[in-house]
């Protein structure tokens, strides 16, 4: 004897609903956020004001270092925390270097993109202010195990190849004593050679600006003292951004990033409901059917 | 020997030529200020007239040494450090600055600067013998603002809370009082002077308002009608002592960034600040003026002399175990000079004018060797008498200026150079070698890379298995390879010829092809989060349902949104809103259990590191068997 076909509801087609709407409806909310403004006040956390605070004490005779492991993958969330800490150091007239590595080979053609209008607009000088460095070949730590002795010996040119005894700010930078801080740009957690080769050993403070996915793991680190500032996504550079009274790419791209996690926090609770509802429905309908027998 | 025994040797070496590296230092040997002295503070001790200073043995290491008047000239004694940076309190673990030593009750005191390792200055003190030879380090000094309470130090901020970043200091003893004058950074305002006194030194009290700040200088002309520059703004060392009715203020303003040329500029002024509120310009006998940068100064008890460290940028910079600046303590008698013989108002503003030409022009320098010409000496005697027209000084001048620059020439005496330098170790200095290689090595790794591809496509395309895919990569290998290279050889480096139209080209590709690729493909994830969040996220057991609501909270936290959804709630539910839960979260629980997984890899990968570099690990070598 044939089965009838079972009556499907609604949370049922909604519990297995073809996945393709839920892209379309995402799709099209990113595309009108791309026209609308929705004013969203950010709170600074901790993590971040510790860090604007450093940059305020900063003097201006040692270099910074910001080590620039930019990809295309990241770079929506890692513009704004790579440019919102270049202005503030640029705005206070603290030279910094963009540290380099072949392995994340895109963070200094990135350097390059997004310094060169910054220092136009606040009529600062590469050389000067700022430079960005040749690539280096990582290797584990080694190199910064040398970079902290010898500046000059280990990374020897910038990008364009000019010596780096020849650029003007990088004149009296030997070796990791010259530097007053070093920031880390990149999408994942990386930064433990960074604490264990420099930091632990010379004491030089270290901050990094990473993906909010991928923050949970430096939040150790600000425990045990060894960060002093972490920009945690967008949210990190829109709360940097407001400290210095502007809006960047971090505050653009955070109203977005919000209403997407509530979207992904919405389908959750949203596929749960369905589930239960479905759930109880069949657990009810069997519980007739036992009776009814 | 097999190849995998020479092998294991190398690799044995090379891990114990690194560990030494980190492990050693990068010097040996030499005196505890082999690297740099600083922060000068005369005392009266009970062998005489002591002058006790911070000498640095590297950039991260200081201590403070003594220095005895003996056979005509000044000697370290005892040789040794007299006062140490501390090792387990952190208030002055990476170093030690400004120093003042006074007259205590039983002996003598010393106030310093010690840094934190998060360079953070605290006010700390000691207790020395009247020799100044033994001290015993005492707690902090304390500050307060409120009247009818004790100061509250925490360890955030061991001084109490000061009304901003402390950069100098001075203290003087009147009557039962201890005096002080703190010279504090506050955050968008600048530096400022502030006045704090008490019977003891757990418990001085600030003043309500600072006694001097940037205002106080606008509008104030000296003797000789010109505006006086705002010591503030430059300011590169204080010092102050009480005098009857106020305070005599000394400052060492770095003018270098206000003129045109950045001519190195650096100034000793001085001014009284009366208990009125009136500020009167004192004119200082003797001006410093060279490349060197005063870094701090003390006037001697007897107010005689001023005892200061210079400090001079070296060209070229020397190996980098060694200061990139020459520094010097010098003693720079105040009183006779031009400024002291002159009685009159108009005498006093002659005397400024050649001083500050003779300054200009490099005639004065005690330590400089930079003699920079008339006009620039001009433009100089501009800056340091704050813009007024110095050019238009009468001729007359010039002889006082000549007469000014001798005598000044002649007023300093270098009283400390540094001590003997430490040896660079031939482990450090290989290091560069040593990481050359590795850079080297390193770089074949992307060619190796890239012959893989190359013969993994090439066969493809040989064979006809779908050779279009394969063909787009060397289409792009190739167009990359070819663009970046001559980007980089192809013309000059200002941009013209055929140079130009390479990068424009690489920009082209990096800019319109391999951005929006990865970022599209790095994309996509999120509509997989978004299917894998709706129809894979289910609460199936209680694990799950934590696991979910964790993932919601802290989701929602890191959000602006979701701070702000919970902002309006009062202060006493605090722990209702997003932010602190996500927070808490995040770095209690989180980081409890992600710092356990940590340690547990490090240790792991400790293991089979120290199995590698001692070869008791044959997995690494066991390709070469196979070959054998």
């Amino acid at each position: 004897m044939a089965e009838t076909p079972q009556k499907t509801g609604m949370w049922e087609r909604l519990e297995h609903c073809d996945p393709r709407y839920l892209y379309l409806i995402f799709a099209l909310m990113m595309v009108a956020l791309e026209f609308l403004t929705v004013a969203i006040p950010v709170p600074v956390p901790d993590t971040v004001r510790s860090l604007y605070d450093r940059i305020e004490k900063l003097p201006k005779d040692k270099i910074v270092i910001i080590d620039c492991s930019l990809d295309a993958g990241y770079i929506a969330e890692g513009r704004g925390t790579f440019e919102v800490f270049a202005e503030h150091l640029l705005r206070r007239g603290i030279p910094f270097a963009v540290f380099t590595n072949t392995t994340f080979y895109q963070g200094q053609a990135f350097a390059l993109k997004y310094l060169t209008p910054m220092a136009a607009r606040l009529h600062k000088e590469y050389g000067k202010d700022y430079c960005i460095w040749g690539a280096v070949v990582l290797q584990n730590g080694a190199e910064l195990q040398a970079l902290a002795k010898d500046v000059h010996n280990t990374v020897k040119v910038d990008y364009k190849g000019t010596p780096l005894a020849d650029i003007p700010m990088m004149k009296n930078v030997t070796d990791i004593h010259n530097v007053s801080l070093v920031y880390r740009v990149a999408y994942d957690w990386q930064g433990v050679q960074w604490l264990g080769f420099i930091q632990g050993v010379y004491g030089t403070p270290f901050a990094c600006g990473t993906a909010a996915i991928s923050s949970s793991n430096a939040y150790n680190f600000i425990r045990s003292g060894q960060l002093c500032g972490l920009l945690a996504g967008a949210a990190g550079s829109a709360a940097y951004e407001s400290l210095l009274d502007e809006k960047g790419s971090g505050t653009r791209v955070v109203m977005k990033q919000s209403f997407a996690v509530l979207y992904v926090v919405g389908a959750i609770i949203l596929g749960n409901i369905a589930m239960f509802l479905v759930k109880a429905r069949k657990t009810g309908a069997a519980r007739m059917d036992s009776s009814t027998r | 020997m097999s190849k995998r025994g020479a092998l294991k040797i190398l690799a044995f070496l090379c891990g114990l030529y690194f560990i030494l590296d980190f492990v050693l230092p990068a010097k040996l040997g030499g005196d505890f200020d082999g690297y740099a002295v600083d922060s000068p503070a005369p005392a009266t001790t009970s062998d005489g007239t002591a002058i006790f200073y911070v000498g640095r043995y590297d950039q991260a290491r200081s201590a403070v040494g003594r220095l005895a008047y003996s056979g005509g000239q000044w000697r370290r004694w005892p040789d040794k450090p007299v006062i140490q940076r501390s090792l387990f309190v952190s208030d002055d673990q990476a170093g030690v600055e400004q120093l003042d030593v006074l007259a205590g009750g039983s002996g003598l005191e010393v106030l310093y600067i010690g840094v934190n390792r998060d360079q953070v200055g605290t006010l700390c003190r000691a207790e020395g013998d009247p020799s100044g030879v033994s001290w015993q380090k005492k707690d902090p000094v304390r500050f307060g603002t409120d009247p009818n309470s004790a100061p509250e130090p925490t360890l955030e901020h061991p001084n109490g809370k000061l009304p901003g970043e402390l950069k100098f200091f001075a203290a003087a003893r009147v009557g039962d009082q201890w005096q002080m004058l703190l010279v504090l950074n506050q955050m968008g305002k600048g530096l400022q002077v502030w006045r704090a006194s008490g019977k003891d030194w757990s418990d001085l009290r600030l003043d309500k308002e600072p006694l001097l700040t940037s205002k106080s200088f606008e509008g104030l002309k000296g003797p000789n009608g010109w505006n006086i520059p705002d010591p503030l703004a430059a300011l590169t060392a204080f010092d102050a002592r009480p005098i009857p009715g106020g305070w005599q203020m000394y400052f060492a303003s770095d003018y270098t960034t206000h003129t045109t040329g950045n001519l190195p500029v650096n100034k000793i002024s001085s001014l009284e600040r009366r208990e009125n509120g009136t500020i009167v310009p004192v004119a200082v006998a003797r001006h410093l003026q060279t490349a060197s940068k005063v870094t701090a100064m003390r006037v001697t008890p007897d107010a005689k002399s001023l005892a200061l460290s210079a400090s001079r940028k070296l060209n070229p910079p020397p190996p980098p175990e060694y200061s990139t600046k020459e520094t010097q303590l010098v003693l720079l008698p105040l009183q006779g000079g031009a400024a002291e013989a002159a009685a009159t108002d108009e005498a006093i503003a002659k005397a400024e004018v050649a001083a500050n030409i003779a300054v200009a022009r490099g005639t004065a320098a005690i330590l400089g060797t930079t003699v920079p010409g008339p006009a620039e000496a001009v433009e100089i005697a501009m800056a340091i008498a704050g813009g007024e027209a110095v050019a238009a000084a009468p001729a007359n001048v010039a002889a006082a200026a000549a007469e000014a620059a001798e005598t000044a020439a002649t007023a300093g005496e270098v009283i400390k150079n540094i001590g003997a330098k430490p040896t660079p170790t031939y482990v450090s200095r290989g290091i560069q070698w040593a990481n050359t290689v590795l850079q080297v090595i390193g770089s074949f790794a992307v060619f190796i890379a890239m012959i893989n591809l190359v013969m993994y496509h090439g066969k493809r395309v040989i064979r006809k298995q779908k050779p279009a895919y394969s063909l787009v990569f060397f289409v792009f290998l190739l167009g990359m390879f070819l663009f970046s290279l001559m980007a980089k050889t192809g013309g000059t480096a200002s941009g013209a010829g055929s140079w130009a139209g390479w990068q424009v080209g690489f920009d082209f590709l990096f800019n319109n092809i391999v951005q929006p690729m990865t970022t599209a493909v790095f994309s996509m994830i999120t509509f997989f989060m978004i299917s894998a969040a709706y129809r894979s996220f289910r609460v199936r057991s209680l694990e799950a349902a934590m696991l979910m609501v964790a993932a919601c909270l802290v989701m929602i936290g890191q959000m602006p949104i979701g701070q702000w959804l919970g902002a309006g709630l009062p202060e006493s539910l605090y722990m209702f809103r997003m932010t602190w839960v996500s927070q808490k979260l995040l770095t209690v629980i989180n980081a409890c259990a992600s710092q356990g997984v940590t340690i547990g890899l490090m240790v792991g990968g400790l293991s089979i590191t120290l199995r590698i570099w001692l070869g008791l690990d044959n997995s690494v070598y066991s390709g070469l068997e196979e070959k054998r």
